[in-house]
């Protein structure tokens, strides 16, 4: 009796043991190439700037002040807000980027949730691959149809439409139309995940008890598939808000973003910590909008007893 | 669960909605449609006007790559510095290789890791299945100057090397949440008829888990190649002088200038990835329904 005791709680540490040594590789490598990275780069935001790049070891806060716009009579400072409006801006334009996605994408994400199983999965399938097709060469493509000499150029005056070709690179319209392009798998397959599990009849009842379709959509369905929205929301939010890509390609030089701004202060200008503390408050930026997912994907599961009339 | 189509949809409305979907297609399929159909567009003073079809950017792009011996005449004819370029094929290389051996060693260690998260019953589980997304979650642009900011701390030069590590890092994750899904959605009696049997867990794993699991690991290195072979940002901070990846060559390439051989190289990317995700997918899906 003893004896088969002492077995099974060998046997169950030898488990734990198996369990653990499955987990640790992986440990180790988030540990070191993540934790141990990111870290750094919160510790250098807040050091002085080297000479030649990289950082002294020397305590300073000024590359957050310098975001933030504050004066420093040291180096004859001033207010200055650039910093801050490039934030702004780029936070602007990743919301937007969201926005039209959702727009573009909770149709779409319906009708695919309502088809037969096969067609389904086809579907799915058409949505998944270009999120696989190099991003790089899909921003590329948007180059060539709206360079002054691209497609839509040549369509416009070959029609007669224009005279002279527009300028629609360059803006930050083609920033967010690439983006929209690049993202929108990110927005339609959680949206997809939501809908597919959505009761219809609940639709159903509401119509039933003399609701409106835009009531009932505004007051049922919107409520019932809120996780998919704030997954997608979020899941094209964040890479929008560090793109440097798009900006880069599409955007021209006069369009700084957060992205570019990043690369800049690390590769052109050499300051580390400036760039340091930009990435920890993208990052910080990007945290919180995950928090968001994940309560709104907390709240969610709601009975049916409890949808509000 | 096959949801009934909804009844109450108007005729009109429903006709909206197939037309937005087949304009929502149509917007996610044209741009890489018509850069393929431009990419033998012969016309190379101005390559968004048709004027006939050609081979030829393919054909130079081969050249370049040393698969097609250089045609001397057409060389001498036009301008042979334009034409050849030495860096494309080092930088097929360099992605190819890293492509390898980060996928092998990410589908290695994500699944493991998968597998032990499964298992493992220990409190701070949610938290680290939440950390091990992070690194696909971030901004790939974070990841990449930590990387880059970390390497230069402990002294590691920017190569290979560097490329290898930074990729096997986000793709373990990545692998990772692929076959997690599978875990979840896999038949639990069988392993536990298995243990009835009187198979020792060890058995159990090899004959029973891994063989239900291998679509997916499969699958998810499949999907790890093509995510390698098409990171840019994470490659362009860690990869040194010698080691460019193929996204990084097309990105300083791009932004020099475009040109129709930029057209012919990016068309074969995107064929290429297209085909290793289709077969994947299929893979997954292949094993999904042989449960």
């Amino acid at each position: 009796m003893s004896l088969g005791t002492a077995t099974a709680s060998g046997n169950e540490r030898r488990q734990r043991l198996a369990t653990l040594s499955f987990i640790a590789p992986g440990f180790l490598l988030i540990v070191l190439l993540f934790l141990i990275p990111l870290a750094l780069v919160i510790a250098y935001s807040v050091m002085t700037r080297g000479t030649y790049g990289g950082v002294v070891w020397r305590f300073d806060l000024d590359a957050y002040a310098r975001i933030l716009g504050l004066p420093n009579e040291d180096e004859l400072r001033d207010w200055d807000f650039v910093y801050l409006i490039i934030f702004a801006k780029t936070a602007l334009i990743a919301a937007a980027t969201a926005l039209i996605a959702l727009v573009v994408g909770y149709p779409a994400a319906w009708y695919i949730a309502r088809q037969p199983e096969k067609r389904r999965f086809v579907l799915l399938l058409l949505v998944t691959i270009p999120f696989f097709v190099n991003a790089l060469v899909r921003i590329y493509a948007w180059m060539l149809i709206l360079r002054a000499d691209g497609l839509v150029n040549n369509l416009l005056m070959g029609l007669g439409i224009t005279q002279a070709p527009l300028q629609l690179l360059y803006t930050k319209g083609a920033v967010i139309l690439a983006m929209v392009y690049q993202y929108l798998p990110f927005m339609v397959l959680p949206l997809y995940a939501s809908i597919e599990k959505l009761d219809t009849r609940l639709v159903e009842a509401s119509l039933d008890l003399g609701a409106g379709r835009w009531k009932t959509f505004r007051r049922v369905v919107v409520p019932l598939t809120r996780p998919g929205i704030a997954a997608g929301l979020g899941l094209v939010f964040i890479p929008a808000f560090g793109n440097f890509i798009a900006p880069t390609l599409i955007g021209g030089s006069k369009e700084l973003q957060v992205g570019t701004l990043l690369v800049q202060a690390f590769l052109s200008a050499r300051d580390w910590p400036f760039g340091a503390a930009v990435a920890t408050v993208l990052s910080a930026i990007v945290l919180l909008a995950l928090v968001y997912m994940v309560r709104s994907e907390r709240r969610a599961p709601m009975p049916a007893g409890e949808v509000r009339p | 669960m096959s949801a009934p189509r909804s009844p109450r949809w108007s005729r009109a409305g429903r006709r909206w909605l197939g037309a937005h979907v087949w304009l929502f297609f149509l917007f996610l399929y044209l741009p890489i449609g018509m850069l393929a159909v431009y990419s033998f567009n012969a016309n190379d003073v101005s390559m968004m006007t048709w004027s006939g079809f050609t081979f030829d950017w393919y054909r130079r792009v081969f050249e370049n790559l040393g698969l097609l011996a250089h045609r001397g005449a057409d060389i001498a004819k036009s301008n042979a510095q334009l034409y050849s370029d030495p860096n494309l094929a080092p930088a097929v290389i360099n992605s190819l290789i890293v492509g390898f051996s980060a996928s092998t060693i990410a589908t290695v260690i994500g699944t493991l890791t998968a597998i032990g998260l499964d298992r493992a019953r220990f409190r701070a589980k949610s938290a680290y299945r939440s950390l091990v997304m992070l690194p696909i979650v971030i901004p790939d642009i974070v990841l990449g100057i930590a990387l880059l900011v970390f390497m230069a701390a402990i002294g590691i030069p920017l190569g290979r090397l560097s490329v290898i590590a930074a990729h096997t890092l986000f793709l373990s994750s990545y692998v990772a949440v692929v076959v997690a899904a599978r875990l979840s959605g896999m038949d639990r009696t069988l392993e536990a008829a298995s243990a009835d049997l009187g198979a020792r867990p060890l058995t159990t794993f090899r004959r029973v888990t891994l063989p239900l699991l291998m679509p997916a690991i499969v699958g998810s290195y499949l999907l790890a190649l093509v995510v390698s072979f098409d990171d840019l940002v994470i490659a362009f901070f860690t990869s040194g002088v010698g080691s460019t990846t193929l996204p990084v060559y097309l990105f300083s390439a791009i932004k020099r200038n475009v040109s129709p051989e930029i057209n012919a190289v990016s068309v074969l990317i995107v064929a290429t990835s297209m085909l290793v995700v289709v077969i994947a997918l299929l893979l997954r899906r292949s094993g999904a329904s042989s449960r």
